[in-house]
This record gives structure tokens, C-alpha cells and sequence, in this order.
């Protein structure tokens, strides 16, 4: 007895409704490494261009992959969340107005008598500007570019250095600078999301869809998730078939078209939890287990009438956890899939479920769920009584928090007799049994011990062999059965018969 | 639903379309009930069409032109490299050498010209010659020509091999691997075909992709769709929103010039674009600037961070918006950059790319993905090597080098999803595995679906790329060339039409064909004959032939038009007397007995219409000949739905010309059955007919742009149908805040304007920007061939230089072309065009008819410098590309020359030139020199006042009279 299969069909609810899911899909695989950025310092357009894609790093196509990579919920911008991850991030943020490449032109020039003095004045108060005098009587006012005015004016394509606190403010209200809105120029950053991190972890990209889809869900308590299966309802055949039975109703005067189903329906309480629970990441049982995300759920659905069966094996053995599997029949075909379940019984357990009315005579005999019975018990079953085990059918067993399965056969169960006597009384049977050839004291004596080692790992031998008849006594039980057994008499007495007494 | 059960809806009367509820409409399953039933006209159709082409194929004879092979070493223990030798021969002796132009040693590659295919070719190195198997790569079909069909159906053959990816020979399916056909005339194939023929299938595909998107609109429309839903409501059950006014945008890219005409029309569409909730209509005319208003509605849109899908029926309308994007340079703060570039642009072309230009390829899906694979590779391989690479290098280098077929899938899903700009023809897009099979997606794929020559366009046609966007820009020009009508759906759905049982369907057709045929409407006139096999067939036949006429009689009454002269004779038996033998030669609509057939056949009256293979099959030599003393002519295989086909394709054409219009429109009512099948019927059968037939011309033959522009008229009465778009058109405020017209032209010199501003455009468009003077400094030139840009050669060609027997060509008109085409190259070769990168002059040989273009063909092969005869080449020494097209073809096309040949000479009609469509297609391809030749007298009388003016008001060329110029 190593295994046992508890099986039963279960009650599913199919509800179609129209929904946002999330599937893996293989040929997005390619974005995982853009995921794995995230683990060398962050990931920028810049570097999906330069590291993986291998050209330049203003190259659009690293920005867009980024923003479809943000539609689908793998990544966000940093500073969404108030984070900077980097030093340069927000420096990146301004660009020259037209008014500020204007001045630009005029100071990389060093034409400072085209602006205005009241600017060159603000300039100076800001250190971009260095502003020197000369002459005393015929003053003269002279300006240059200090170290950080060259850095902003005079830099290569006009892109603006990191600024100082403040002074990037001070510009802009000036009108020489202004925020930079989706600009390539700018290298945002972005985090994992909680969907990334999974992405990456699991090595697979879901990607949404919306459509209608349908949903299979139970309330059996097996299952880790109430929902286990989710198909989109394909449009082709479907469509088609739609299609016509509208045109065909239109010609009758939209007399079949029946009625607008505009009343709320009663959606199970499972269906109600999702809901309410999207975004929710699923593992569908009955799909091998996809794993799926649904953010969506349209309020109206419709219920679905599926035209198979779905049942389960939740086979526990001695040496792993229980495992389930789902078997969905359609027609002639079936699929069966591997799945989690909350099934968490040990064998032993299970036998304390099925035997419930001799619960406290299961015992763990060398791991082994071991029955005691009384001699009584097995008496009448010599292969029982020679093999020791028992295999029984259970009708319809519950078991405790689980509910009730279908009819359980449980081979070879172990059994041990329950007291002393009765181990004695088993043995004599099984010593009996054992006499198949000619059997002198000696030999008896042999077969007594032997036999009396039966039922060891419960019983001292010593005290099971004391209660077995000696070979005398023997010869008298087979005596008194010789008219029944005549060949265990003749096994017995013969020896005696044709050994020749001692001195003759 | 669990994978692979049989599911259905709870109840099958309750109403519960998920899709219609999530609409948020005030109530959807009555909306849903009428855009299926609005729809339902065409899903039938495409439905019909689908089904029955299913079954349809052509054949078609070739010639090799030329084999790429590899050679492979006979030997295992060969261990020589065959491209190391000194010379190769088809003989170990080395007699029979190949040239050396065949051995391609760089890419180890044989290329074999003509039908050559040795197993064994022999490489030879220093006096020793080594056998290597040739073993063929692919091969190039030429010559390919349709086999066994009609002149008039040459063309729909070559354009269903053109749409073909495979060909059968025998039971062998054979790869084309590039198909050329539209290009070049030639396939390029992975084996050669057995026999020297091959069979093409009819390629349903673009059938099935629209059924599926009327199917996907009317049965699961999603948000983004309610506007495609609204075409089909009635206006009084929503309101169209108002288009928002956008002002000037940030910047402009390329209409930066405000002060040059047309500018501000273009950017009022722009912002029109930018507004509008759903749709928005660009209309102008040839060389008005409709690429560049799109061009920079596409850099606006992507440059605020959306996604366009750009489409157009033909290929080269949609690498006309590549190219431009590409070649246009823009001003930016950090120096010039192509618009491309400047916005950020990322395209992607999905198509094949054979049928696309070298400039777009780049950028094509097909290739590409390929390319990046190795290229990301490669480069991610320089750092393994150093052994510098990061977790997320090797991981991406895994992913496409492991295995190669999944790693270009990846690199074809990072292109899709990354490009902001998609084109491709209106089907081809869906080749895009990811798009597939994204009809359903969160949100629409694009933010804007571009339709370019939406005129060209049909509403189905349209549906399948619309459906994955948000907003939706139809450009084109309603006076250009409508839909192209492929024949073959049309005739099957005719032949569907309601009371056409499949029990009596052919054989009323047949009756209803004939009895029109022997009327005297039909064009030409003669007497019609019916083949039955037993006496109560004639009988029977006889009978409804005399309802039929009874029936005509009374239509024509009701029409106010003479009766037709029908006299329909039933012969069941060999005629005794000479009066019954002058009854059967005064009838024109006689019905028989096959077998009764030669003992008749003397009685006959000898203009019988019939084609020339079945009056070969079924008379005499005797009497083929007395037909010919007749003057009668075996005509065309005539058959009840071609004979209706043609015509409403024709009432399409001329919708502007009601006399015309009218008298098609009269012969279809002598086309339809008069007698009924069934007793008491609820309507008459002509009557269903018609409506059927209404139904096929309003989803076969309007665009996309005219429906909404117009709607299409009707005689079936449809309730409503005023309020609703897809009837009626747009309602006018509606489409006057979304439309623009376009009146400038940019492209022709005044003098080729003038006469389509005037007849075509009414003086509304095609105004020569910058004024005459403008557009004559921008098409100034110093070949002073011609006294004007607008020239009509007059062609008088004797009487064996024009046929018309299977195709019209005209081959006077194609010697005074070559002759003006050898001057001009003689004045480009020391005159290159100043405007061309290349300093090239582009020349255009466009004729109305295939038969002319093959012609010209022809007589150009000694310039082409190549074997064999093509429709594009390139004159290096001389600076001239040329192109040999016909009209419908060249639409989307322009050239500096262009040579127009009108083919049809005095006394021989006009044919389809009536169509204004056409004409001006033709008249405003051209930039610098417009040549017309034609015989002048058979156009300058015409009624038809364009055809007139071109042939009157064009400067007169010199007059070439059988030859010769007199």
C-alpha cells in the first residue's frame, strides 16, 4: 500500500464577460533582457540602444520600446514615484527657448552690447556672467562668460549642463530656458514594476488583450484558485455563426431575437471576489497552469453552458506531497493537467478519513498506515490470514474539509492482530498453513519459530511462540482433523511413524 | 469555457453581445440589429465570392529565362572548391564553356541564362576537370503569358498570378519566392514547372481578411470602433461630436512655408487631423500636395508620442510617404536632418519585397528582422569575445542566436511594437503576424489610420486595417479612377442572385442572355442561337423565351422606349418546306436540338454570336464561311453576368454622364428574367433581380471615399437610409468640419493644367501654384521639341497597323512614339535633370490598353540593352528611366514625359475613354511634356467634353499618316 487516488468530478461555472488578460506570449521574450537592465545600474533608453541593441543612444526606437514596455506594466518611470535613481536625471530636464538661443548666439559671439543690461545684470547676480569694471572717471562696464556661463552657452548643441539649485528657476522665469517635454535628448529612467519583476523571474512577458473572454471558476475546496480556466472567445466560426442567426432573426422581424438581457445577473461568489480583486494574477489549474492577469472585469457577463466534464485525481502517497490532476473530457477527448492543490492530508490522514470507524486501530507501522484487527476479524479469509493485508472498496468516503470523493479501493492494506492472543491465534492458523511436507519435531520446532517472528514489529516472538501448540500437541489437533485434512495428518504423524525408536 | 468544449450561450434567445453592452449605447441590441443588417449585403457578398472562387484557378505558359544553382561535389571525397577553378563547362572536354558572367565566385553561385539545366557542369583547374552536380536554387520565369482565356480577361489572369505566392504543375506545389509579375513580367520561383505551364488558384485570402473584419465589426466591436458603428446608425440615435480646433502646433515640420500656395489649405487639414474625433477627409488632385499635408500630420502625430498605420491600396502610394520621409530634409536646432530623423520617426514597410522600392527596403519586415538578428549578434559577440558582457547581453544573445527561427520572430515582434509609423497596402498589412491577430487589443493599435488613394479604395477594403485604429484619414480624389473592380466576385455574386435555383439558375440565364443578344440593344447585333438536347426542352425553352419577350416588351413600354425586334423559332424537326426554312432565317433567337443542329445549319441566318472556339466546335467550315461573306464576326464568350458585370461597372464610370448612364442602365432591365419559375410569387422575379444587382454594384464598385462623401445612390429603398452615412455619405456639417479640399497643383506645367482645371475640376482645383508663372519657372526646360507642354501628334494609321481582334493596339502610334522618345534621349543624354539626385528624366509610355503597352514593349527592347522586353528600365548613358504602363496602372505615378497613346483610330469608337476618371488620370501624371498621340478625327467630335478639348485645344504635333509624316 503506497498510494492512494481519491477521485471526483467537479462543479464548474463558466461566466463570459469582457476583460483585460494578460497572457504569456513567447515572442516577447525579447524584452526580458531589457527587464534584466534593471539589475546593472537602471534602465534607460540609452542603454537598451547602446548595450543591447548596439546603435547610437539617441536612437528613438530604445524610447519607444520603453514606452510600450510602460503600456504593458513592466516598467515605470522612477521619478513617477518621487524617486530620482540617478544624478544626471534632473538636469536633463530644460532646453534653450527661442529667446535663449538668441542669447546664446549673441554671447557665444561676445556681442554683450546686443542684450540688454537689465539681463546681463541678471546674468551676473546668477555667476554665468562675469561683470568688470573699468576706468574711473569714464566708467566702462565690461562682461564675460565665468566658468559656468560657458558651460551653459558655449556647450556643443546646445545641451544644457547640470545646473545649480535655483538657477535653472532663475532662467527659465527669464524666458532663456524652459522644461523639455518627451524629448529624445532626455534619458529617463525606469523601475520594475511588480509585473517585471515576475516577468523576469519567471522568465515570461504577459502582454494584455481585451476581448471577451470566458471564465471558468469552482468553489470545490481542492483547487488553490477559484478560477481555472480563461479562453477568449474567438471570433471567426463564433462571429460568423452570430452574424447569421442576427440577419436570419432581422428577417423575421426580430421576432426570435428574444429578450435584451438587461437585468443584473447573479454571478457566483467567486467570480464577484475577482472582480473586485483585479488586478489579479492567476495559475490557471485546468490550462497547465498558465499564468495569467486579469485588470479588468466588464460588469455584464453572461453565464456559459459547457458541454464537458471536468474531474480531478488527488493521489497521495507515502513519500510526496499530494499532487492533483485535472481531467477536462470533451467528446471523445481529454486533457490532463498537473496542478497545486490545497490537498494537504498525509496518507495517514486519509486512512483516518476512510476508516473513520476504526480510526484508533490505524497505526504508522514503518510509515506504512497499518490496520489492527482482531483474529475473529480475519479468521475466515485465509489469504488475510497468510498475507496479512486487505484490500477494501470504501463507498463514497468524506473526507474532512474536503468533501466527499468517489468509491476508494484500497489495495494491500497491512494489518497486525490487535492483542497477544490474537496474534497467538493467527499464527497457529498461519503454522498450520505452513505444514505442507513432512514435518518431524525438528522441523516443527523450526516452522514455530519462524512463524512466531510474524507480527515482530508488534510482538515479542518469544511470547507469540509460547502460545503455540507444541509438536505434540500438534499431532493431536491434526488427529482430530484428520478426517477434513488428511494430508497435514499424515505430514505430521508419518514421521513418527517411520523414525525407528531409539535402541531398536 | 475549457480549450476544446463545445460552448454555447446560455439561452440562444436571450440577447447578450458583450461587446455591444460594454458600447455604452442606449440600447445596443437594437444598434447591433442594424449594423448587421447593413452589413449583411456585404458579408453575403464576400461571403458568396469567397466560396466560389475558392474553386477557380488559370493557367498560364513561361519561358526560362534564367537558373541559380550551387554546385555540389560529386564525390565525398572531392576536395576541391569548385569556384577556385580557372573556367567551367557543361563538358569534361571544356568545349562548351560557361561565360564567365555565370559564376558568381563571390557568393559561389552558378546563374544558367534560358531553360539550360545541366546535372553536371565541369570545373576545371590546371588541366584537370572535376564534375560537380548543379543543384538549382531557384529560377526566373519570363514570357508569362495566360493561357487558354479571353483577351479581355488577360489582365484579371496576370493579376491573380500577381497576388499568388504559390503555382501548381501537375501535383507538384511550386514557391514563388518573389513575385515580379507587376514590375518585371517575371516570377522567381524554387522549382521550375513541368511542361512549361503552370496553374494559378485563386487567391481568396483578401477575400476571406475583409468578410472577417465586416464579421469582427458587427459581431465584436470595441470602443475604439462605435465611430466605424456609427456609419451604419441612423444620425437621429447619436450625435457626430464636434471637431476640436487645434491651433497652430508646436512647429511645423514641412509646411513651413506659409507664403507658398496651397500651404494654408494644407495645414487647415493638418489641424483638422489633429481635431477631429474620428474622421477627417484630404481631397485634392494629381500634384496637390496631398503627401506632403500627410507627411506632416505623421510627424505631428508621432512627434506627440502616437501611432499611425499607413495604408493605400497600391504599393507605390505607400513608398511614395517612405521616400518623402526619408528625402525630406528639415531644419533642426542641431543642423539639417530628414524628417525621419528629426521626429523621431521609427517605419517599418510590411509587404513583399518585390513589390517594393530600393529606397523604402530598409525598412521592409519581410528582410529586416533577419538583418537586426545577425547585427545584434554580432555585436553582442565582439563583447562575449572580450568577455566584457553584462547578465542582460547574454541573456538577449541567447534569446535570438539559440535558435535562429524563434530569435527572428523576437526581433519581428521588437519591430512591430516598436515602430510608430506601419505601411502597407490595405491587405498586406496583415501579413504582420501581430497584427494580425490583434484585432482585440487594450486600446487601438494606431492613434490614426491613414488611408492614401482612398478613391481607389472600397468600404471593405477599408474595414481591414481600420479596425485597428482610433482615428481614421482618407485621402484621394473622387475624379480619379474608382475602385479596381476585379471581375470575378462581381459575376459570381450575379450569378447568385435571388430565383437563379441550381436547378434552372443556368439555363434562365442563358435563355435571359440570349433573347437580350438577339434584341437590337445589344451592341452588336445579331441573332442568337439555343442548343437543347430533347424536343421538351425546346419546347419548354421556347415557351419562357416567348415570356421573356413579352416581358421586354412591356418594360420597354414602361421605359418609353421602342420594343425589341425578338422573333424566337423552336426547331424540333429538319424543316420540309421553304417557308419553314424562312422562318428559322428570319428569327433571331432560334431555339433546337443539337443533334438537330446540321440539318439546319444551311437555314441559319449566318450572324449567329457565338465565340470563335464554339463556331468552330459546333459548324461547318461552310457556314464559318458564310458568316464571314455576312460580315458577321465571332465575338467574345458571352455570358448573362458578364454581359450584366461589364455594364454596371461601366454606370459606375459614368455617373456623370446620364444619357450614357441611362441607356446601360436600360439594357440591364432587358437582361433581367420576365418569366416566373414558381406560381404567385410574392415578387416579381425581375424585380428581385434588379435588387440583387443593386446590392453587388453598391458594395463591388463605390470607394471608400465616395460613400462618405456622397453615399451611393440607389433604387432600393432602404428605410432611413437619408440619415445614414454609409447610404448617404456624411451628413454636410459633418463632413464639412472634416474636409478639406486641396485646389492647388504643384506638379504640372501650366499649359498640361489648364484642360483638366477646366473640364475635370471646374476651375475649383489643380490652380497652378504660384500662379502660371510659378509653376512655368518650375517646370522651365530647354527642350524645344514641341511648341507647347501639351501636344497631340495626330496618328492616321493605315488599316493593317490597328487591331482589335483580341486587345486594340495601334502600331503607328507606337513608331511615332519611339521616334519621339529617340529624340528626347538624344537631348537628355547632354541635358540631365537638374531636379534628380541622379540626374535622371523620367519618361512614361502609357496606353489604355494592354495590347498598345506590350506593343511598345516591343519596339523599346533595343533600348533596354537587355534580353527579353520589360516595363521599367533605365538609360544610364542617356539620363532616362523609362516605365511602360497602362493608365489604371500608373495612377499614383508621375513623370517628367509622359507619351500617351489614345490607340483607337477614325470610325472605331472611343471605348472607355468616355470615362473623365480615366482621362485625367492619364493627362496629370506629367511634370514637363505631356505627347498625346492619337488620330485625331475619332476624338475631336466626341460629346464627351474633356475627351474633346484634349484632342482640339492641345497644340498640334506634326501629322505621321500611315508612317510618314505628311
Amino acid at each position: 500500500m503506497k498510494e492512494i487516488t481519491l477521485k471526483r468530478n467537479i462543479n464548474v461555472e463558466s461566466y463570459e464577460a469582457l476583460m483585460d488578460v494578460w497572457r504569456s506570449k513567447d515572442e516577447y521574450k525579447f524584452l526580458l533582457p531589457v527587464l534584466a537592465l534593471s539589475e546593472e545600474g537602471g534602465i534607460t533608453d540609452e542603454l537598451v540602444n547602446t548595450r543591447l541593441f548596439g546603435v547610437s543612444e539617441d536612437d528613438p526606437r530604445g524610447r519607444r520600446l520603453l514606452e510600450v514596455m510602460e503600456g504593458y506594466r513592466l516598467i515605470e518611470k522612477a521619478s513617477s514615484r518621487g524617486v530620482l535613481t540617478n544624478e544626471h536625471s534632473d538636469h536633463m530636464g530644460y532646453r534653450f527657448t527661442e529667446r535663449g538661443q538668441l542669447i546664446r548666439e549673441h554671447l557665444q559671439q561676445g556681442q554683450y552690447g546686443g542684450l540688454y543690461e537689465e539681463l546681463l545684470q541678471d546674468l551676473s547676480r546668477l555667476q554665468i556672467l562675469q561683470r568688470t569694471t573699468r576706468g574711473f572717471l569714464d566708467l566702462k562696464v565690461e562682461y564675460s562668460l565665468n566658468h559656468l556661463g560657458k558651460e551653459i552657452f558655449m556647450s556643443a548643441g546646445g545641451i544644457l549642463p547640470e545646473l545649480p539649485l535655483g538657477v535653472a528657476s532663475e532662467l527659465e522665469t527669464l524666458g532663456i530656458i524652459e522644461p523639455q517635454q518627451n524629448q529624445s535628448t532626455s534619458s529617463a529612467y525606469y523601475e520594475l514594476t511588480e509585473t517585471g519583476r515576475r516577468a523576469l523571474q519567471e522568465d515570461k512577458v504577459l502582454v494584455p488583450e481585451r476581448g471577451v473572454f470566458t471564465l471558468t471558476g469552482t468553489t470545490d475546496p481542492l483547487f488553490v484558485e477559484p478560477v481555472i480556466d480563461c479562453q477568449p472567445k474567438e471570433g471567426g466560426k463564433d462571429a460568423r455563426q452570430e452574424f447569421d442567426r442576427i440577419v436570419k432573426s432581422s428577417w423575421n422581424g426580430g421576432k426570435n431575437q428574444g429578450k435584451n438581457q438587461d437585468q443584473k445577473l447573479n454571478t457566483p461568489v467567486w467570480f464577484d471576489k475577482l472582480r473586485r480583486a483585479t488586478p489579479k494574477v492567476l495559475t490557471l489549474a485546468a490550462q497547465d497552469r498558465e499564468i495569467i492577469q486579469i485588470t479588468d472585469i466588464d460588469e455584464k457577463t453572461n453565464p456559459v453552458q459547457t458541454g464537458g466534464r471536468i474531474s480531478v485525481n488527488v493521489r497521495c502517497s507515502l513519500r510526496s506531497a499530494p499532487e492533483m490532476e485535472v481531467i477536462t473530457i470533451s467528446g471523445k477527448k481529454e486533457k490532463k493537467t498537473a496542478t497545486e492543490t490545497t490537498f494537504n492530508l498525509t496518507l495517514m490522514d486519509i486512512m483516518r478519513c476512510l476508516f473513520h470507524a476504526k480510526q484508533h486501530d490505524l497505526f504508522e507501522c514503518g510509515d506504512v498506515p497499518t490496520l489492527l484487527v482482531a483474529y475473529d476479524e480475519v479468521k475466515g479469509s485465509p489469504s488475510e490470514i497468510n498475507h496479512m493485508r486487505r484490500t477494501t472498496t470504501v463507498r463514497t468516503p468524506e473526507i474532512q474539509g474536503f468533501g466527499r470523493f468517489e468509491d476508494v479501493t484500497v489495495s494491500d492494506l497491512p494489518l497486525l492482530p490487535r492483542t497477544l492472543e490474537d496474534a497467538g491465534s493467527w499464527v497457529r492458523d498461519c503454522l498450520i498453513n505452513g505444514i505442507t511436507t513432512y514435518t518431524d519435531e525438528i522441523s516443527y520446532n523450526q516452522l514455530c519459530d519462524r512463524e512466531s517472528t510474524r507480527f515482530s514489529e508488534r510482538f515479542d516472538p518469544e511470547q507469540v511462540k509460547s502460545r503455540l501448540p507444541t509438536y505434540q500437541d500438534m499431532r493431536v489437533i491434526v488427529k482430530e482433523r484428520r478426517e477434513a485434512d488428511p494430508d497435514r495428518y499424515w505430514f505430521v504423524t508419518a514421521p513418527a511413524l517411520l523414525t525407528f525408536p531409539e535402541g531398536v | 469555457m475549457i480549450s476544446g468544449f463545445s460552448s454555447t450561450s446560455s439561452t440562444d434567445e436571450e440577447w447578450n453581445n458583450l461587446y455591444y453592452q460594454n458600447l455604452d449605447l442606449g440600447d445596443p441590441k437594437t444598434v447591433q440589429s442594424r449594423v448587421v443588417q447593413r452589413l449583411r449585403d456585404f458579408r453575403s457578398y464576400l461571403e458568396n465570392a469567397e466560396r466560389k472562387l475558392s474553386r477557380k484557378k488559370y493557367a498560364f505558359t513561361f519561358n526560362v529565362y534564367s537558373i541559380r544553382g550551387s554546385l555540389l561535389p560529386k564525390s565525398s571525397g572531392e576536395i576541391h572548391g569548385p569556384f577556385k577553378a580557372d573556367f567551367f563547362s557543361f563538358d569534361p572536354e571544356g568545349k562548351e564553356r560557361l561565360p564567365e558572367g555565370a559564376i558568381k565566385r563571390d557568393r559561389k553561385e552558378v546563374t544558367l541564362d534560358g531553360g539550360k539545366r545541366p546535372e553536371t557542369v565541369f570545373a576545371h583547374f590546371a588541366g584537370c576537370a572535376i564534375p560537380f552536380v548543379f543543384k538549382m536554387k531557384s529560377a526566373v520565369l519570363s514570357d508569362i503569358e495566360p493561357h487558354n482565356v479571353n483577351e479581355g480577361e488577360e489582365d484579371v489572369a496576370l493579376d491573380f498570378l500577381s497576388e499568388s505566392d504559390s503555382l501548381r504543375s501537375g501535383k507538384d506545389r511550386i514557391k514563388i519566392t518573389r513575385n515580379l509579375i507587376r514590375r518585371e513580367s517575371k516570377l522567381i520561383v524554387n522549382n521550375v514547372p513541368a511542361s512549361g505551364s503552370f496553374i494559378v488558384e485563386y487567391n481568396t485570402y483578401i477575400l476571406k481578411r475583409q468578410q472577417s473584419a465586416v464579421e469582427d465589426l458587427a459581431i465584436s466591436p470595441l470602443k475604439h470602433h462605435l465611430p466605424l458603428i456609427n456609419l451604419m446608425r441612423q444620425e437621429r440615435d447619436f450625435t457626430w461630436e464636434r471637431v476640436r480646433s487645434i491651433a497652430n502646433p508646436e512647429r511645423w515640420f514641412v509646411l513651413t512655408n506659409e507664403e507658398l500656395d496651397g500651404t494654408v489649405e494644407q495645414r487647415e487639414f493638418v489641424q483638422k487631423a489633429l481635431g477631429t474625433p474620428e474622421f477627417a477627409i484630404l481631397e485634392g488632385p494629381p500634384g496637390s500636395g496631398k503627401t506632403t499635408a500627410l507627411l506632416e500630420l505623421i510627424a505631428q502625430v508621432v512627434r506627440n508620442g502616437g501611432r499611425v498605420l499607413m495604408v493605400a491600396s497600391t504599393h507605390v502610394a505607400v513608398d511614395n510617404v517612405l521616400e518623402r520621409l526619408v528625402a525630406t530634409q528639415i531644419e533642426m536646432p542641431d543642423g539639417k536632418k530628414s524628417l525621419k530623423e528629426a521626429c523621431g520617426i521609427i517605419p517599418l514597410r510590411i509587404g513583399d519585397e518585390g513589390n517594393v522600392s530600393d529606397m523604402v527596403k530598409p525598412f521592409c519586415l519581410e528582410t529586416s528582422p533577419e538583418t537586426e538578428r545577425k547585427r545584434i549578434i554580432e555585436n553582442i559577440s565582439a563583447v562575449i569575445h572580450r568577455k566584457e558582457q553584462k547578465p542582460s547581453q547574454e541573456k538577449l544573445y541567447h534569446t535570438l542566436k539559440d535558435n535562429p527561427e524563434e530569435g527572428r520572430k523576437q526581433i519581428e515582434t521588437l519591430l512591430l511594437s516598436t515602430a510608430n509609423l506601419i505601411c502597407g497596402t490595405t491587405i498586406g498589412i496583415l501579413k504582420a503576424p501581430n497584427i494580425m491577430g490583434a484585432s482585440h487589443t487594450l486600446e487601438a493599435l494606431f492613434d490614426y489610420v491613414i488611408l492614401d488613394e482612398a478613391s481607389k479604395t472600397t468600404f471593405q477594403e477599408f474595414l481591414v486595417p481600420a479596425l485597428y485604429g482610433r482615428k481614421w484619414i482618407l485621402s484621394g480624389d473622387v475624379h480619379q479612377l474608382s475602385p479596381y473592380v476585379d471581375q470575378a466576385p462581381i459575376e459570381e455574386n450575379l450569378r447568385s442572385a435571388r430565383t437563379f435555383t441550381s436547378e434552372h439558375g443556368e439555363r434562365d440565364r442563358e435563355l435571359c442572355c440570349a433573347t437580350y443578344l438577339a434584341s437590337r440593344y445589344s451592341r452588336a447585333k445579331g441573332s442568337a442561337l439555343l442548343l437543347k438536347e430533347t424536343d421538351e426542352e425546346v419546347e419548354e425553352c421556347a415557351r419562357l423565351a416567348h415570356l421573356q419577350v413579352e416581358g421586354l416588351v412591356q418594360a420597354c413600354r414602361g421605359a418609353k422606349i421602342d420594343p425589341p425586334g425578338i422573333v424566337v423559332k423552336a426547331v424540333t424537326s429538319s424543316p420540309q418546306t421553304n417557308i419553314e426554312r424562312c422562318n428559322i432565317l428570319s428569327s433571331n433567337l432560334i431555339i433546337t436540338k443539337k443533334s438537330l443542329l446540321s440539318e439546319i445549319e444551311p437555314y441559319l441566318p449566318p450572324d449567329i454570336q457565338r465565340d470563335e472556339r464554339t463556331l468552330r466546335d459546333i459548324f461547318s467550315p461552310e457556314f464559318i464561311r458564310r458568316m464571314g461573306g455576312f460580315g458577321a464576326r465571332p465575338g467574345e464568350t458571352q455570358t448573362w453576368e458578364k454581359e450584366i458585370s461589364w455594364r454596371i461597372g461601366r454606370m459606375h464610370e459614368l455617373k456623370n454622364n446620364p444619357k450614357k448612364y441611362q441607356h446601360l442602365y436600360r439594357d440591364i432591365l432587358l437582361l433581367v428574367p420576365y418569366f416566373e419559375r414558381t406560381d404567385d410569387p410574392k415578387r416579381p422575379r425581375n424585380q428581385l433581380v434588379l435588387d440583387d444587382i443593386e446590392a453587388t454594384r453598391r458594395i463591388a464598385l463605390p470607394s471608400v471615399l465616395e460613400l462618405l462623401q456622397e453615399g451611393f445612390e440607389t433604387r432600393r429603398e432602404v428605410k432611413g437610409a437619408e440619415q445614414i452615412a454609409l447610404y448617404s455619405g456624411l451628413p454636410a456639417n459633418v463632413l464639412e468640419s472634416r474636409h478639406t479640399r486641396l485646389s492647388y497643383q504643384h506638379r504640372m506645367d501650366p499649359e498640361i493644367s489648364r484642360l483638366p482645371r477646366e473640364h475635370i475640376y471646374e476651375g475649383q482645383a489643380l490652380r497652378d501654384a504660384g500662379g502660371e508663372d510659378g509653376m512655368k519657372r518650375k517646370r522651365a526646360w530647354e527642350y524645344a521639341r514641341y511648341s507647347s507642354r501639351c501636344v497631340w501628334m495626330d496618328i492616321r494609321p493605315s488599316r493593317n497597323e490597328v487591331s482589335s481582334e483580341r486587345t486594340w493596339f495601334n502600331r503607328a502610334e507606337v513608331k511615332a512614339m519611339r521616334e519621339e522618345f529617340k529624340r528626347f534621349i538624344e537631348w537628355a543624354r547632354v541635358h540631365p535633370n537638374l531636379n534628380d539626385a541622379d540626374g535622371f528624366w523620367s519618361v512614361a509610355f502609357l496606353s489604355f490598353y494592354t495590347g498598345q503597352t506590350r506593343e511598345i514593349m516591343k519596339e523599346l527592347e533595343s533600348f533596354s540593352h537587355r534580353k527579353g522586353t520589360y516595363s521599367w528600365f533605365e538609360l544610364r548613358d542617356s539620363n532616362v528611366r523609362v516605365d511602360i504602363c497602362t493608365v489604371d496602372r500608373f495612377q499614383g505615378h508621375e513623370a517628367d514625359v509622359v507619351f500617351l497613346s489614345f490607340v483607337r483610330p477614325r470610325g472605331k469608337g472611343v471605348g472607355f475613354l468616355d470615362n473623365q476618371n480615366r482621362l485625367n488620370v492619364a493627362v496629370t501624371r506629367v511634370r514637363y511634356q505631356l505627347v498625346m498621340f492619337g488620330d485625331r478625327k475619332n476624338f475631336e467630335g466626341r460629346g464627351d467634353s474633356f475627351l474633346k478639348a484634349l484632342a482640339t485645344e492641345s497644340a498640334k504635333g506634326p501629322i505621321v499618316y500611315r508612317g510618314r509624316d505628311a
